[in-house]
Order: C-alpha cells, then sequence, then structure tokens
C-alpha cells in the first residue's frame, strides 16, 4: 500500500487539489449566498439537535473555504486534503442516514439555492468520487522535479472535471425537474 | 518527435474541455427546457377539485381543538386561505413570513388556515418553534386528500361564495400573490392566464 502511494505521479495529487478547490469554494460561495435556506436545509436533514442548526449552518460554509484555501498552499495541503475527506465523509453519512430513513424527497443543499437536488444514491457515488480525489490529494507523490507542463496538465485536467462535476449536478437536478413533471404527481 | 508529441497532447486536451463545455451547455440546456415545460407560477396539478367549482365542504378540528369549517358560503363575506405545508418540508419553512406578511396585508377579506397531516406532535413542536400560534392550525389526512394535493407547499384560495378562486405549488411570494391575483383577475391558474394571454395575442395577430 505505502509503495503504491509513494507510486503516484504528482501530477495526480496536484489535479485532485485543484478540482478540491473549485468544488468546496463553489460550495461554500452558495451555502453563503442563502444561510437562512441552507440552515432550513440542514434542519430538514433532522441529525443536529435544533439549538446546533443555526451555528452549524454558519460554521460549514466557513469551513469549506478554509479547506479550499488550505488546499492551494503547498504546506497545508495535506491537513486541508484530509479535512476536506473527513467532511465530505460526514455529509456523505448524513445523506446516506436519511436514504436509509427513506426521506429522499429534502433537498441535499449540495448546489445553488435554487437548484433543488432531492437525495439519492448518485449523490453517495458523487461524493465517494470526491472523497478519492481527496485522498489523492492528500498524497505527496513521487519525488520527480516538476516543471511547466505538469502545472499545465494539472489545471487542464481540473478544468475537465469541474466541467464534468458540473454537469453531473445539472443532470442529477434535472431527473428531478423532469419528475415533477410527470402527470403521476397531479 | 517528443515536440509533436506535446502538441498533439495539448491539442487533445483542448478538444476535451471543448467537449466538457458542451456537455455542460447541453446538460443546462435540458434542464431549462424542463423548467419551461412548466410554467413558473402557482402551478396547478389537481384533478379532485377544478378551480371556480364548489370548494368541498368539510369541518375539521385545529391543534387546539376547536373545529373549523372549510368552505361553504362565508357569513362574514369573508375568503379562505389554505396552506398546506409540512415541518419537513425546508420551502414551507422559508415561506413562514410571506404567509404572514400575506396574513396582514390581506386582512381584511381572508382567513388563513394553516394545513398539514402527519404525527400532532411534530405539528405542536413546528407551531411552537416559528410562533404560528395566530392561525388556526389543522392536522387532517382527508382535508389534503379532499382538496388532491399532491406537493408542498401547497395553497387554495376559496371565495366567500364557497367557490374555489385558485389554487397551485407555492414555492416563493410571487407564486402566493398570483392566487390574489387572480381573484382580482377572474383566471383560476398560471395555465389559464398563459393560455388566455396566448389566445389574446393570436386573436390580436390576425
Amino acid at each position: 500500500m505505502i509503495s503504491m502511494i509513494s507510486m503516484v505521479d504528482p501530477v495526480l495529487p496536484l489535479g485532485s487539489a485543484l478540482v478540491l478547490v473549485c468544488v468546496f469554494l463553489a460550495a461554500g460561495v452558495h451555502k453563503w449566498r442563502d444561510l437562512r435556506h441552507f440552515e432550513a436545509t440542514l434542519g430538514a436533514y433532522e441529525l443536529l439537535p435544533a439549538v446546533l442548526v443555526h451555528p452549524s449552518a454558519l460554521a460549514l460554509p466557513l469551513a469549506e473555504f478554509i479547506v479550499a484555501i488550505g488546499l492551494m498552499l503547498p504546506p497545508a495541503r495535506f491537513t486541508a486534503a484530509v479535512a476536506g475527506a473527513v467532511m465530505l465523509g460526514i455529509y456523505t453519512l448524513a445523506i446516506g442516514i436519511n436514504l436509509a430513513r427513506g426521506r429522499r424527497s429534502i433537498d441535499c443543499g449540495c448546489g445553488d439555492p435554487g437548484q433543488n437536488q432531492s437525495l439519492s444514491e448518485w449523490l453517495l457515488l458523487r461524493n465517494g468520487a470526491l472523497i478519492g480525489m481527496a485522498t489523492l490529494a492528500a498524497t505527496p507523490g513521487v519525488n520527480r522535479p516538476t516543471g511547466w507542463l505538469d502545472w499545465l496538465v494539472a489545471t487542464l485536467a481540473a478544468t475537465t472535471l469541474v466541467l464534468l462535476y458540473s454537469a453531473c449536478n445539472q443532470l442529477l437536478s434535472n431527473r428531478d425537474r423532469l419528475a415533477n413533471l410527470r402527470p403521476s404527481h397531479g | 518527435m517528443a515536440d509533436a508529441l506535446i502538441i498533439s497532447n495539448l491539442l487533445l486536451w483542448v478538444v476535451v474541455i471543448a467537449m466538457g463545455l458542451v456537455i455542460l451547455a447541453l446538460v443546462r440546456q435540458v434542464g431549462v427546457l424542463y423548467e419551461r415545460v412548466a410554467p413558473a407560477g402557482a402551478l396547478m396539478v389537481n384533478k379532485k377539485v377544478k378551480a371556480g367549482e364548489l370548494a368541498p365542504e368539510l369541518t375539521v378540528v385545529d391543534l387546539s381543538g376547536k373545529p373549523v369549517a372549510i368552505g361553504g358560503v362565508s357569513n362574514a363575506g369573508r375568503s379562505t386561505l389554505l396552506f398546506f405545508l409540512s415541518p419537513s418540508c425546508p420551502i414551507c419553512k422559508t415561506l413562514l413570513p410571506v404567509i404572514r406578511s400575506a396574513a396582514r396585508s390581506e386582512r381584511n377579506w381572508v382567513d388563513v388556515i394553516l394545513a398539514s397531516d402527519g404525527k400532532e406532535q411534530d405539528h405542536r413542536k413546528f407551531v411552537a418553534e416559528h410562533d404560528l400560534g395566530q392561525f388556526p392550525y389543522v392536522s387532517s389526512e382527508i382535508l389534503g386528500l379532499t382538496y388532491g394535493v399532491g406537493k408542498l407547499p401547497y395553497a387554495v384560495l376559496i371565495g366567500e361564495q364557497g367557490n374555489i378562486v385558485s389554487m397551485g405549488i407555492i414555492n416563493s411570494r410571487e407564486h402566493l400573490e398570483s392566487l390574489f391575483e387572480s381573484k382580482e383577475q377572474g383566471v383560476a391558474s398560471i395555465q389559464e392566464y398563459l393560455h388566455t394571454r396566448i389566445q389574446r395575442s393570436e386573436a390580436g395577430g390576425k
């Protein structure tokens, strides 16, 4: 296992870190822009005691900003990546618990407030992929000299992945919109 | 040779990113399409009762144990806004201030009744947490079924003659106001409004 981790090319941790920076920044900004909505969403998860909902609704976006900034600073990257993985793990657990309770119709609170997404197994898969990237971002990678080409490749790969991530989120929210259009809801 | 490989690689990246952009644009367009098909406004998705018909009359008991009569001709000449919500629906919570302000500004002619179903203790907690004591709060599954409520938050405006003026899913202040507006304009729903507007513009075009 150790040897496998040390085999990782430095481009992969770098690219993963860049993707997570974008994901965490976007998530934080969305929550921060409409805190009241996020607070209601968090309350709907029914996991936190009522007194903790308000402070958590403030703390989570702030923590997301800190993780995003930490990932951009090489000395803090390892800690930030681990913290990011832990946060994603908590979110995934919260979604999993509510899926197990059968409460699928609550808003996941992942994207735009306008972009309501109900809970589904796809979110577990999506978060699993993000946790995988956070693990990758926490690995130091092979110690080889890196040049401009590595940075370029990491940036381009991160751009592609962020675009695909947005497309996946859009598809998930489209799924709900399509379900709303079915006449059986009348 | 190495140069050629680097150039080919960069070119491939450009193409991959361009394709990513195209995919994102496509799924966004699909999303917009789904949204357009469903007009914004208090969308009516109801087959049990129709706007313009008499509202089904029934008497239910609110949380404080008082009987609340719904439907029928109002002796006081007042209309009733039945607002269906649930403690477990986050959008409902964000609409509470809207309901309060609407109840205040329209208090001359409309009474607001909050309706839900499920465990009574949840509702009591909900009322206490959000200070909803000013409204009659009814927990009745039959009421929701009778009025064909499928999605929350949902509202039904019953006129003073006991007729259903308008109803629909309420996701924003504009949606709620569209119900009051429809009483003034004499249209039952956003669909009817759009439909008559299209007909009018077609007639105007000829």
